[in-house]
C-alpha cells in the first residue's frame, strides 16, 4: 500500500513540475584553493568518502581527482574514456558502449570482495 | 535512478541531426529508430524525476525533437529510497506560486 | 547476452518496451567512437613494477594511456601516476633546446652541434689533462637498457674509464648485493605471478600500497578473494599497506636485522624448519667459516623474541607469530624495497630476509619468493643487467673478473686491457672527489648525468652541491631540475614515448616501448647523444647507432647487447627486437632462444633453461649434477648451494641520542614520484601532495607543543628543513616520516639525511637519520606546488 502512494507522488511531480537548469559541461561548485578533495569532501560527503576508502579504489589509492579530476578539468560523472585508463578490457567487452561505466558500478563503492565481506583491518 | 523507456518524435529529415543530439547526452541511450524515421526509442536514466523532466524540457528546445513520450518508467531505486527514508520527496513546483512561473514560462 | 548488467538490463527492457508500444523491434546500436589513430604499445615511465601500456596517438601527439590488459605485470591497471603523469611530457617548461651557461651564470641557447662539440672538447681536454678518470657518467635506472648499455660501453669500452655510475646505486644497490652473495646471481628466482599463489605474504621496508599501487592491487585483490592469506607488514610506520595486513611488526628504524634472526630463531627451535631442503641446496656460513644447523642456533641464541623486543619495540608475540605463519603457511613470499636496501646494513638485511626463505625452503615452489622490488621501471633491466655501475660489466658480472673483462674486450672489438680491471668510483664517492679543475683533492672534473636529478635526490646534499657548482657538469634532462640549476650545459632529452626502447622490470622481464610520437622541440634521445659525443671523440666505430632514426639506433644496441651477454645466466638472446616487438607482455630472462616462452622460475630443472645451456655452463665451468632438481649454478663454490648467511647484527649508522632524539626515515607517496620533476607537474597530482610535510606522532607532537600545520624544523648533524606537522598515529612515537619530492630549498630532506654507505653495496642509509626538531612557527600555507620552472634559476 505504501509503495502505491510513493509511486503515485513520484508520477505526480513528473507530471507536475519542471525546473530550469540548462544542461552545461560538469563544474565544481566550489573553489578548491590549494586543498586536495579530500580534505574537504571527507566533511561534506561523509559516506562517499567513507565509501571510498573502503573500496578497491580506496585499498590502492585511486583517489577522487583520479577520476574526476580537479577544478579545472572537473568530470561529475566519469566518462568511459576514464575508465579505459585501468579497465581497458571491460570498456572494449562493454555491451552498452554508449552507457557510462559508472552507471553500473558504482565506483565509490565497487568492492571485488564484498562476498567476504571484507573491512579494513586495524592491525595491532 | 529512474529509468524511462521513451520515444522521440521527429520529422523524417531531421531523424539523423536528432540521433546526433541526443547522443551527446550521457543519460540517454538510444536504442531504436523506426523504418519511416519518425519515431526514435530511446532509454534515458536520471537521478531523479527532477532531473528527468528538466532534460525532457531542454530535449524539446531543439528544433529537430518534435516531442518526447514516455511510454514506461522503471523506478524500483526510487521508492526503495523514499521507503528506507533516506529520499524525501521533494514537493516543490506544488505550491501555487511556483506552478504559476512554470506556466508562465 | 553475458556481462550484461542489471542496470543495462533495465535500459534495454524499458526501451523494448516502449519500442514494441509503437511496434517497432529494437536492436542496440553500437557505435564505437575512436577517440585517437592509433594505440602503441609500451611500458609505464614510473616505478619497477613494469606496467604495460598502450599510448594512444593522436595527431602526432600524445593524447591518452591505457593499461595493457594482456601485460602479465599489471592485467591492465595503472596508478595514478601511470594514469595521468606521462601528461608532463607537453608541459610548457620541457626543456627543448641544448644550452650552454655563459660567464655571467645565465644559459645561452645553442644548436646541437655547438653544444655537442663544446662537451666533446671539454671531455678530450680533461682526458688529455688528468687522465681517462676524470670524466664520469651517472645515469639513471630510467634510462632505456641501449641508452645505459650504449654509455657504459662509451665509457669503459671507449675512454677505459669505470667512473659509470647510476641512481640504482642509491635504491637497488643492496638488493644485488643480497642476491648475489646469497644466490650467486642477482635478481629473484621466481616473479609476480607467485604472489596469487602465495599464503603469507611479508611485506618487509616497503609501503607496497603507495609505491607499487599496482602489485598492492595483486596482493589487496588476492587477500580479498582468500581471508586465510596472511599479510605481515614490518616497518615502523603504520603506513596505508597496513590497511589489509593481519600483523604488524612495528620496528625502530634499521634494528629489524634483530626481528628476522629472532624469527629465525623461533623457527628452529620449534622445529619449523625444512632441515632437507637445508641440507641438500645451502650453506650456512659466516662469510668465511662453514658450519651446521647446530652452529646456526649457537649463533642465534640471543635472538629470543623477547630480548629483541627490548631492542627493536617490536612486541614479541608478533615476531613469533609472524615466524609462525611465515614457516607454516605451505607458500611464503617475502617482498621489499628500500626499507631494507637504503641503509647502511642493505645488503645484511637482504640475506637474512633470503635465510628465512632458505632455512623454511619458502623458495621454488608456487607461491614462494624471496622478492626484491624495485623502484626505477628500468634498475634492473637497463642498469643492473647492463652492468651500468662502476664495479661490473653487462651481464651483471663484476668488472674485476679478468675471463669476463676479456669477453666483453673481444665481443666489443677493442684491443685486450682496455677496460680498466679496477671499479671506478661509487656514486657518493664520485660526487664527493667532483670538483673544480683546480681543485686537486677532486680528481673527477667532469660528470655527465642522464635522467637523474642528484642535486637534490643525493643524501646530505650540503657536501655534495658545491662540487657540482664547480665541476663541469653536463645535465641530460627533460625538464630544469635542481642539477639543471648547477650544470654547465644542458641538453634536452626526449621522453620515453618520443623515443621507445626497452625497459627491464624487477620480475626479470624486459618489455619494449615502441616510438610513439617526434619529441618536442630539438630534444633527442639519450642514445643518440651519446652515440654522437662518441663520434666526436673519434669512437664512432665503437658506438656505430647515431643515425638519426631513433628505433634503429636502440635496435643495433639492443641486438648488440644480447650477443654479449648471450651465455650468461641473464640470456635475452631469445629476444631481439622483432620478438619484442611481438610479445604483448615482454620476456623474462632467461630466454636462451627466439622459442624459449622465458622463465618464470630460476635455478629449478625442468623451468630454468640454463640447467641446458652448454654454451653458458662451459663458460662458466658449471656442472649441473643430474639429481639436483634445485640449483644454484652460480655459487662462487660450484657446489650449486645459496648461502645462508650468518650476519652478525648491527644497528644503523646513526641512532638517536640526547641531541639529537628522533628517528627519521623519508618515502615516498603514491601521486609523487622522485623529485617531483614530472608528477609535481600534473595538477590533479601535484594537489594531492603540494608540499613536503612531518608525521609525528600526537604524542610527540603534545610533547614539542606541535599542532597541525605547525612549521617545525628537523635537524640533523647535516642539515635541516622546516615544513609543516602532520599529526599521524600510524608511526612509532619516537620516528619521523618526510616525504622526499618537494622541490623547494627548505623542504629538501636530503639535506638531513645520511650519507653513510654500506661497506658491500655502497648504498647510502637514506631511511635512517638522527635528528631534533623544534617548532619554529604556527601554520603557513606552503602548498605552493613548488617546480622550478626558470631554467637560469639558481639553486636556492
Amino acid at each position: 500500500m505504501a509503495k502505491k502512494v510513493m509511486v503515485f507522488v513520484i508520477m505526480m511531480m513528473l507530471l507536475a513540475f519542471a525546473g530550469a537548469y540548462a544542461k552545461g559541461k560538469s563544474v565544481h561548485p566550489e573553489k578548491m584553493g590549494s586543498q586536495d578533495c579530500m580534505e574537504c569532501h571527507a566533511d561534506v560527503t561523509p559516506e562517499i568518502a567513507q565509501q571510498w576508502e573502503h573500496s578497491a579504489h580506496g585499498f590502492v589509492g585511486v583517489k577522487c581527482q583520479v577520476c574526476h579530476g580537479d577544478e579545472k578539468n572537473f568530470v561529475k560523472t566519469p566518462t568511459n574514456d576514464t575508465c579505459q585508463g585501468c579497465h581497458a578490457l571491460q570498456v572494449d567487452n562493454n555491451t552498452s558502449p554508449a552507457t557510462s561505466c559508472a552507471t553500473c558500478h558504482k565506483a565509490h563503492n565497487f568492492t571485488i570482495h564484498k562476498a567476504h565481506d571484507y573491512n579494513p583491518t586495524d592491525v595491532k | 535512478m529512474i529509468y524511462s523507456g521513451s520515444v522521440v518524435y521527429v520529422e523524417p529529415e531531421n531523424c539523423g541531426t536528432a540521433k546526433e543530439t541526443l547522443k551527446k547526452y550521457e543519460q540517454i541511450e538510444v536504442f531504436a529508430v523506426s523504418d519511416d524515421r519518425k519515431q526514435i526509442v530511446i532509454a534515458i536514466e536520471t537521478e531523479g524525476d527532477r532531473e528527468l523532466e528538466d532534460l525532457c524540457r531542454e530535449l524539446k528546445e531543439y528544433d529537430e525533437i518534435l516531442e518526447i513520450a514516455h511510454h514506461i518508467f522503471h523506478f524500483e531505486d526510487e521508492v526503495e529510497e523514499i521507503l528506507q527514508g533516506r529520499k524525501v520527496p521533494s514537493l516543490d513546483g506544488f505550491s501555487k506560486s511556483s506552478r504559476k512561473k512554470d506556466f508562465n514560462g | 547476452m553475458m556481462n550484461i548488467t542489471r542496470r543495462n538490463f533495465i535500459k534495454a527492457s524499458v526501451a523494448t518496451a516502449a519500442a514494441a508500444s509503437i511496434g517497432l523491434s529494437v536492436t542496440p546500436e553500437a557505435e564505437a567512437v575512436q577517440a585517437v589513430d592509433k594505440w602503441v604499445k609500451g611500458a609505464c615511465r614510473f616505478c619497477g613494477t613494469g606496467c604495460g601500456v598502450y599510448v594512444g596517438v593522436k595527431g602526432g601527439k600524445v593524447v591518452a594511456i591505457k593499461g595493457n590488459p594482456d601485460a602479465k605485470t599489471n592485467f591492465g591497471f595503472l596508478c595514478v601516476k601511470g594514469f595521468l603523469a606521462y601528461k608532463c611530457m607537453y608541459h610548457p617548461d620541457r626543456l627543448k633546446a641544448p644550452m650552454i651557461r655563459q660567464k655571467d651564470g645565465k644559459f645561452k641557447t645553442v644548436s646541437w652541434d655547438q653544444a655537442l662539440d663544446y662537451v666533446a672538447d671539454k671531455f678530450k681536454y680533461f682526458h688529455g689533462k688528468y687522465g681517462k678518470d676524470s670524466v664520469a657518467y651517472y645515469g639513471s635506472g630510467q634510462c632505456m637498457t641501449e641508452e645505459s648499455y650504449t654509455f657504459n660501453k662509451l665509457f669503459k669500452g671507449g675512454f677505459g674509464s669505470n667512473m659509470v655510475e647510476g641512481n640504482p646505486r642509491l635504491c637497488m644497490a643492496s638488493a644485488v648485493g643480497g642476491y648475489m652473495s646469497t644466490f650467486g646471481s642477482d635478481e629473484p628466482v621466481g616473479s609476480y605471478a607467485d604472489i596469487e599463489k602465495s599464503k603469507c605474504l611479508f611485506l618487509v621496508g616497503s609501503n607496497t600500497s603507495e609505491c607499487h599501487p599496482i602489485i598492492f592491487r595483486r596482493i589487496m585483490r588476492h587477500k580479498m578473494q582468500n581471508p586465510d592469506v596472511k599479510i605481515i607488514v614490518c616497518e615502523p610506520r603504520k603506513t596505508s599497506t597496513t590497511k589489509i595486513a593481519d600483523l604488524w611488526l612495528p620496528v625502530d628504524p634499521g634494528t629489524d636485522l634483530a626481528v628476522f634472526h629472532a624469527m629465525a630463531k623461533y623457527i628452529l627451535d620449534n622445529n619449523l624448519h625444512d632441515e632437507k631442503f637445508i641440507l641438500e641446496n645451502t650453506r650456512i656460513t659466516n662469510g668465511k667459516d662453514v658450519t651446521d644447523i647446530a652452529g646456526y642456533k649457537e649463533f642465534l641464541k640471543d635472538f629470543t623474541p623477547e630480548k629483541v623486543e627490548k631492542l627493536t619495540r617490536c612486541p614479541a608475540e608478533n615476531i613469533k607469530k609472524a615466524a609462525e605463519w611465515f614457516a607454516k603457511s605451505g607458500a611464503s613470499m617475502s617482498l621489499w624495497t628500500m626499507g631494507l636496501n637504503q641503509r647502511t646494513r642493505g645488503v645484511w638485511a637482504n640475506n637474512l630476509i633470503h635465510n628465512l626463505h632458505l632455512i623454511t625452503g619458502q623458495l621454488f615452489k608456487p607461491g614462494a619468493d624471496s622478492f626484491s622490488l624495485t623502484g626505477q621501471p628500468n634498475a634492473c633491466g637497463g642498469v643492473r643487467e647492463t652492468g651500468s655501475l662502476c664495479h661490473l660489466l653487462p651481464g651483471t658480472k663484476p668488472v674485476n673478473n679478468d675471463a669476463w673483462r676479456a669477453h666483453i674486450e673481444k665481443e666489443w672489438g677493442i684491443p685486450s686491457g682496455t677496460i680498466d680491471p679496477k671499479p671506478g668510483f661509487h656514486t657518493m664517492l664520485m660526487f664527493d672527489k667532483f670538483g673544480a679543475e683546480n681543485d686537486a683533492s677532486k680528481p673527477i672534473k667532469a660528470v655527465i648525468t642522464s635522467t637523474t636529478n642528484p642535486a637534490q635526490s643525493l643524501p646530505n646534499l650540503n657536501k655534495y652541491i658545491k662540487g657540482m657548482q664547480d665541476g663541469f657538469l653536463v645535465a641530460i634532462d627533460i625538464f630544469p631540475t635542481r642539477t639543471t640549476q648547477l650544470a654547465d650545459v644542458v641538453l634536452p632529452a626526449a621522453f620515453i614515448y618520443e623515443k621507445g626502447g626497452v625497459y627491464g622490470c624487477s620480475e626479470r622481464r624486459s618489455q619494449l616501448t615502441e616510438k610513439c610520437v617526434e619529441p618536442v622541440g630539438q630534444a633527442k634521445a639519450d642514445i643518440w647523444i651519446a652515440a654522437q659525443i662518441a663520434k666526436r671523440m673519434g669512437l664512432e666505430k665503437l658506438i656505430p647507432w647515431n643515425t638519426d632514426d631513433v628505433m634503429k639506433n636502440n635496435e643495433m644496441a639492443w641486438t648488440e647487447y644480447i650477443r654479449v651477454t648471450k651465455d650468461t645466466d641473464h640470456t635475452l638472446f631469445g629476444a631481439p627486437y622483432s620478438r619484442m616487438k611481438k610479445e604483448k607482455a615482454g620476456i623474462q630472462w632467461p630466454c636462451p632462444s627466439t622459442d624459449h616462452p622465458g622463465t618464470d622460475k630460476r635455478y629449478m630443472k625442468g623451468m630454468d633453461p640454463m640447467f641446458e645451456h652448454e654454451a653458458f655452463k662451459k663458460k662458466f665451468g658449471i656442472n649441473v649434477p643430474a639429481d639436483r632438481e634445485y640449483y644454484f649454478y652460480m655459487d662462487g663454490k660450484k657446489e650449486g648451494k645459496a648461502n645462508i648467511f650468518l650476519r652478525p647484527y648491527a644497528g644503523p649508522a646513526e641512532s638517536p641520542d640526547a641531541d639529537y632524539p628522533f628517528y627519521l626515515t623519508t618515502g615516498r607517496v603514491i601521486e609523487q614520484w622522485h623529485t617531483g620533476t614530472m608528477t609535481m607537474r600534473i595538477p590533479e597530482i601535484a594537489r594531492a601532495h603540494p608540499n613536503g610535510y612531518l608525521e609525528i606522532h600526537p604524542d610527540d607532537a603534545k610533547k614539542y607543543g606541535i599542532k597541525a600545520g605547525d612549521m617545525v624544523e628537523v635537524a640533523s648533524k647535516r642539515g635541516k628543513s622546516v615544513l609543516p606537522a602532520h599529526i599521524v598515529n600510524g608511526t612509532l612515537p619516537g620516528v619521523l616520516f618526510v616525504p622526499w619530492h618537494d622541490q623547494a630549498m627548505d623542504r629538501m630532506i636530503n639535506f638531513v639525511c645520511n650519507d653513510a654507505v654500506d661497506e658491500g653495496s655502497k648504498e647510502p642509509e637514506f631511511k635512517i637519520a638522527a635528528v631534533r626538531i623544534k617548532k619554529i612557527s604556527g601554520p603557513k600555507n606552503v602548498a605552493e606546488k613548488y617546480i622550478i620552472s626558470d631554467i637560469n634559476s639558481k639553486y636556492s
